[in-house]
C-alpha cells in the first residue's frame, strides 16, 4: 500500500509542521497563507481521491498543478463585494490565499488526473496505472 | 442601531455562562451550548453584516447539497439546518486522511425587530449560502402641525 504524504520541503526549518500548526512568526511562507482547507484522501483499487473544502472560492481562483510528483492545490478566497455602508456584526470566515501540497505515490498517472468542483468541494481523481493494480495470478498445475 | 443576536433557548445551568455573556453585552455570543450540540457534528462558519437597507448572512457549507439545506424563521428566530453527506460509499476505500466533518448541523439567530421576514432571499454558490434580510420601513418621524385657535 502506498500513501499520499504531506510535502515537507527540505531546507525549511519548519518542515515538520503543516502551515496550520506552524508558529505565526515562522517566516514569510507561512504568513502568506491565511487559512488551510480541510482535505480527505482515500484510496481504492483503481486510484486515489482527494477532496478539499473550499467554500466561497471561485473556480477561476483555484489552481491545481503537479510538478516532480508534488500535487499542489492553491488559490485565493476573496471576500464578497460589500458596499461602504456595510458593517460587519460577526466575522467567523477566513479569507485570503491558501496552499496545500501532497507528495503523490510514484506510480500514478499524473496526465490522467481529473478535477471537478461542486458546492465548494474540489474533487481530484488520480488513477493508478494498470501495472500497479492488483492482478490475479492463476495457479496452474504443470502437466 | 439594531443587532442580530444569537438565540439562547437553553435555560439550564450549563447555559448560565452564556446567559451572563449575553447580559453583559456579548451580543454575538455563541448559543450553541446545551443539548443541541450533541445532535450536530459540525458548525458552519458564518459572517453577518448590516447595510443601510438589509442584513446579510453568509454561511460556509462546503459539500452540502442545495437540497439538504433548510432555512426557516419561527418566532423571529432564523435557523439554518441541514446535513453534509459523505460523497460516496466508503466501502472498499482506505482513508489516508480525514479532516472534513460530516453529518447534521444547525445554527440559529434571533432577528432584529424591524425586518421583513417574509422577504428573505436565499442564494447558494460555491458552498456558501447567502441570506439577504431586508429591513422594514420603519415609520419615519411625522410632522404634526399645530393649529392655534384664535
Amino acid at each position: 500500500m502506498t500513501y499520499l504524504t504531506l510535502h515537507r520541503p527540505v531546507g525549511n526549518p519548519f518542515r515538520f509542521y503543516t502551515p496550520l500548526f506552524a508558529p505565526r512568526h515562522a517566516g514569510t511562507e507561512v504568513d502568506t497563507y491565511k487559512w488551510v482547507p480541510s482535505v480527505d484522501i482515500s484510496e481504492t483499487e483503481d486510484g486515489y481521491e482527494v477532496r478539499a473544502e473550499l467554500p466561497g472560492v471561485a473556480k477561476d481562483d483555484l489552481h491545481v498543478s503537479v510538478e516532480d510528483g508534488l500535487l499542489t492545490l492553491s488559490g485565493e478566497k476573496r471576500q464578497e463585494q460589500v458596499d461602504d455602508t456595510q458593517n460587519y456584526r460577526r466575522v467567523e470566515r477566513r479569507y485570503g490565499r491558501f496552499q496545500r501540497k501532497f507528495r503523490l505515490p510514484g506510480e500514478v498517472e499524473t496526465a490522467d488526473i481529473k478535477a471537478g468542483y461542486r458546492d465548494g468541494v474540489l474533487t481530484l481523481s488520480i488513477p493508478k496505472p494498470e501495472a500497479v493494480k492488483p492482478t490475479e495470478i492463476p495457479i496452474t498445475t504443470p502437466v | 442601531m439594531t443587532y442580530l443576536t444569537t438565540r439562547k433557548p437553553m435555560r439550564n445551568l450549563f447555559s448560565l455562562h452564556n446567559e451572563m455573556g449575553r447580559v453583559f453585552g456579548d451580543l454575538f455570543g455563541s448559543h450553541e451550548g446545551g443539548t443541541d450540540v450533541e445532535e450536530t457534528s459540525w458548525m458552519p462558519t458564518v459572517d453577518i453584516s448590516e447595510a443601510e437597507n438589509s442584513f446579510e448572512i453568509r454561511a460556509e457549507l462546503p459539500g452540502v447539497s442545495e437540497n439538504d439545506v433548510n432555512v426557516s424563521v419561527t418566532d423571529n428566530v432564523l435557523s439554518i439546518k441541514g446535513e453534509k453527506r459523505q460523497e460516496t460509499e466508503t466501502e472498499g476505500k482506505n482513508y489516508h486522511r480525514v479532516e472534513r466533518r460530516y453529518g447534521g448541523f444547525q445554527r440559529s439567530f434571533t432577528l432584529p425587530k424591524h425586518v421583513e421576514t417574509s422577504d428573505i432571499k436565499a442564494g447558494y454558490r460555491d458552498g456558501v449560502l447567502t441570506l439577504t434580510i431586508p429591513k422594514a420601513e420603519v415609520a419615519k418621524p411625522t410632522e404634526i402641525s399645530i393649529s392655534v385657535n384664535d
